[in-house]
């Protein structure tokens, strides 16, 4: 059955050749037929995958027959395996919500598959420099999906993203070259081997003295993670995603800030399982709670409703990341709550996305104060209302389990936790400023869809209702039984034991929520008032320039060299002690 | 553009030479430097310099977009064939299953040589179609 | 010598990218910071031996031929990259008119209000 895994891989790049012959041929069935279809066969192989990876724990597989050093291997374990399926489901679900909106012609759909190609690569890789090849190839599909409605925002924003994910991407070769020429190979099998049987300090390969040979990893480490982590959306590599995402299709928005931060993220978190320095996992535990609150204050007075989601991307992406830190130094109940809340946010913020694209595509509106007037159909609003409880953290939702899981991490230190909460009400306050597109106006919708006729009463497109619903039941059932549905795929993939799962319905885990929903309702009616609205415009019209998010990325590996360092402990002395 | 007529005359009579070169780079890649990727872009180079110097419509005449389009999917298709087969036929993805010949021979070293071809093409094909699209005069 | 040259294409397309105005040259420099990383690559491959890694002419003393094959991926990605870029740019200069970052923050901005 190891003979399957490339088919993962092959089958999105055999059914984007299929998509441009339809281009060629001007066929565009034939491209979403053969998008569905192969989307379908990953979940079929992933779904016959299981047992598998049951019986055996992981599995590998050396393409070419090479085995490594020489050549390239496969890795799937369980946290492969577990965001092959979440990347496949979303995925699914964003490819039928395109082609209900029928707008986009095979083009697309070879961008897409590609992406999904990409991103199954960078899942599944165990070789650092075929991780930047694929890493890469999503790279230039998201690139050309975001502008692909080429109006004059989307293009700005796809060039912007460019921009900066370019540089981000030579700092991670910087980093390459500097594994390379301290541990001899690229393959992450073999790197963390070499340095756990050398007890974690001195690499085979060395001839510099220990302290500076620790140096250059700690250099190489930070170079890669922000080489990545500018996709995964930190601060304070964040400030490409609210144009991007705000800008891109519908379904293109939703995949990406479903799945491809996720797995970019994913691939950060393997380098440094690989690589083993924990000063910079310990820098995220810091990160994490300061991206989620700035990002839910920017969030809060956008108007744009596709913005404001973009701005909760980040916020969410810091919720995770700061998960990820608190587990520094060998807990793996960090790594648990994070994993949780990545599969959680891919499925509430796709649900998210599409929701509120179906509600744009249909009223034509996407301003939140404009389309408060228009009434969207009423089959919509109970989709987002699953979206929004979940995002807030409300039971019973998916979201609720994850976020007091990731909250529950931090009751050491009260300072990363109350700005934790403080995100979590500024996200419910967000939501709910945010429902006031889903609520019933006065005018009825002017964009007219042949699917869907005015006041609603004729039946929705089965497009948009199959991946709206699938995404919905998803985020209920994660919450409903998140021990099976949650706690069997996490926990097999961090290690931890079974039964370790904490359960998140515990009363005073209740009451907090229902505090935080009542805090939220405050927050949200005292940006209604006028004064508070003139405080947000005035946030809100801050724009960081392209040159200025540049500096901030070379800035950001200074950051994290000099402060993973001095949280590793012992850096300032090597420093000065030539 | 203005044209000249040496410019025309002379990329004229060299452009063959260097599609020559292109195949001969791409066909001994295994053997010395070259490869696919390498003689590929030196069959590109060749379509840009008739696109430069005669115009992109003219060249567009004499190697149809849609000619080229086809070559690139065709290229791209039997490549993942290629690899796929290596599963078929009992070694792994992308394995090698054609004899190894003689080192220093060209018909030697498995598929690489098929491979190299094959990317050759796609490719040539590949910034040859990007040329059309940018140089295009509105 | 090579690490001098490396230095400077790195700090040039550092600059480049930041401090430029004009967005294609924005682009070039991004395509110097690719040439810096091959340099980088190739020049440390070629540390470890002496002769090029060519079977015909034996497998005695070569230099490393991993990052080669390495960059000339990475080659083929900069190129499709730097096409994209341009791309965008042209449609930025046919949509919008100009290819100065400047100009063109402040017609958004505009174009938000």
């Amino acid at each position: 059955m190891t003979e399957a895994l490339p088919l993962l891989i092959l089958l999105p790049f055999a059914a984007s050749v299929l998509c441009l012959l339809a281009r060629l041929l001007r066929r565009l069935l034939l491209a979403q037929v053969v998008a569905v279809l192969s989307l379908g066969g990953i979940l079929l192989i992933l779904g016959l995958l299981l047992p598998v990876l049951h019986s055996q724990g992981g599995l590998t597989y050396s393409m070419g027959g090479w085995p490594e050093p020489l050549g390239i291997a496969l890795n799937f374990d369980t946290l492969a395996w577990s965001s092959s399926v979440m990347g496949t489901v979303v995925g699914l679900c964003a490819l039928l919500f395109a082609i209900g909106e029928r707008k986009y012609d095979s083009d697309f759909y070879f961008f897409f598959l590609l992406l999904v190609a990409g991103m199954e690569g960078v899942i599944l890789t165990g070789d650092l420099f075929n991780m930047f090849v694929f890493i890469e190839i999503v790279s230039i599909s998201s690139y050309i999906l975001i502008a692909y409605s080429l109006s004059r925002d989307s293009l700005w924003a796809c060039l912007r993203y460019l921009l900066l994910s370019s540089l981000s991407i030579f700092l991670f070769l910087l980093g390459l070259f500097l594994v390379y020429r301290i541990m001899g190979t690229f393959s992450l099998r073999l790197i963390t081997a070499s340095l756990s049987s050398a007890g974690g300090t001195v690499p085979p390969a060395a001839s510099d003295s220990a302290s500076g040979t620790a140096k250059a990893l700690g250099l190489a480490v930070a170079a890669l993670t922000v080489g990545i982590g500018l996709k995964a959306a930190f601060v304070p590599l964040h400030t490409w995603l609210p144009d991007a995402h705000a800008a891109a299709p519908h379904p293109v928005s939703a995949l990406l800030s479903g799945v491809m931060i996720k797995v970019s993220f994913l691939a950060v978190w393997r380098i440094l399982a690989a690589l083993g320095t924990t000063g910079l996992q310990a820098l995220f535990r810091w990160i994490g709670p300061l991206t989620a609150l700035l990002a839910v204050g920017l969030a809060l007075c956008q108007t744009d409703s596709k913005r404001l989601l973009a701005f909760h991307s980040v916020s969410q992406m810091g919720l995770i990341t700061a998960a990820f830190g608190a587990a520094a130094g060998g807990g793996s109940a960090g790594l648990s709550a994070s994993l949780a809340h990545i599969l959680s946010h891919s499925l509430f913020k796709s649900l998210l996305f599409l929701s509120v694209g179906a509600a744009i595509h249909l009223t034509g509106e996407r301003d939140l104060q404009r389309s408060s007037a228009i009434s969207t159909p009423p089959w919509l609003m109970p989709f987002f209302l699953v979206g929004a409880l979940s995002i807030s953290g409300l039971p019973p939702f998916n979201g609720f389990v994850s976020k007091t899981l990731v909250v529950s991490l931090f009751k050491s230190s009260p300072l990363l936790a109350t700005a934790l909460r403080l995100a979590a009400v500024g996200t419910a306050a967000s939501m709910i400023k945010l429902s006031g597109m889903f609520r019933r106006g006065r005018m009825e919708p002017l964009a007219a869809d042949e699917a869907v006729v005015g006041s609603g009463r004729s039946a929705p497109s089965p497009f948009f209702l199959i991946p709206l619903s699938l995404l919905a039941l998803l985020c209920l059932a994660g919450g409903i039984a998140p021990r099976f549905l949650i706690g069997s795929l996490v926990v097999s993939a961090t290690g931890e034991p079974s039964g370790g799962f904490p359960s998140a319905y515990t009363a005073e885990h209740l009451i907090e929520s229902g505090i935080y929903a009542a805090l939220a309702a405050g927050v949200y009616l005292l940006i209604r008032t006028h004064r508070a609205s003139r405080v947000l415009k005035r946030i809100r019209d801050l724009r960081l320039s392209l040159d200025g998010s540049l500096v901030l990325i070379v800035a950001a590996v200074v950051l994290f060299v000099v402060l993973g360092g001095i949280l590793r402990g012992g850096f300032p002395s090597a420093l000065f002690s030539r | 553009m203005k044209e000249s007529k040496i410019v025309v005359l002379v990329s004229r009579k060299l452009v063959p030479y260097i599609l020559l070169f292109g195949l001969y780079l791409i066909s001994y890649g295994h053997l010395s430097p070259g490869g696919g990727f390498q003689g590929g872009a030196v069959l590109s180079s060749a379509m840009l310099l008739l696109c430069l110097s005669r115009g992109v419509a003219a060249t567009r005449r004499l190697f149809r977009y849609r000619a080229v389009s086809a070559v690139e999917i065709t290229a791209f298709a039997l490549f993942l064939a290629m690899a796929a087969a290596g599963t078929a036929l009992g070694v792994s993805f992308l394995g090698n299953f054609l004899p190894l010949g003689r080192i220093g021979e060209v018909p030697s070293s498995g598929f690489i040589l098929f491979l190299n071809l094959i990317i050759g093409l796609e490719v040539g094909a590949g910034i040859t179609l990007i040329c059309y699209s940018l140089l295009q005069e509105e | 010598m090579a690490g001098a040259i490396i230095l400077i294409l790195i700090l040039t397309g550092i600059a480049g990218v930041v401090l430029v105005d004009n967005l294609i040259k924005k682009v070039m420099s991004l395509v110097i910071l690719n040439s810096a990383i091959v340099i980088l690559f190739v020049w440390s491959g070629s540390l470890t031996g002496s002769e090029a890694p060519i079977m015909l002419a034996g497998a005695r003393d070569i230099v490393d031929p991993l990052p080669q094959a390495i960059m000339l991926t990475d080659i083929v990605i900069g190129i499709c990259v730097t096409a994209v870029a341009l791309a965008i740019v042209l449609r930025i200069y046919e949509r919008w008119g100009t290819v100065s970052r400047r100009k063109l923050e402040k017609l958004m901005n505009e174009n938000d209000d």
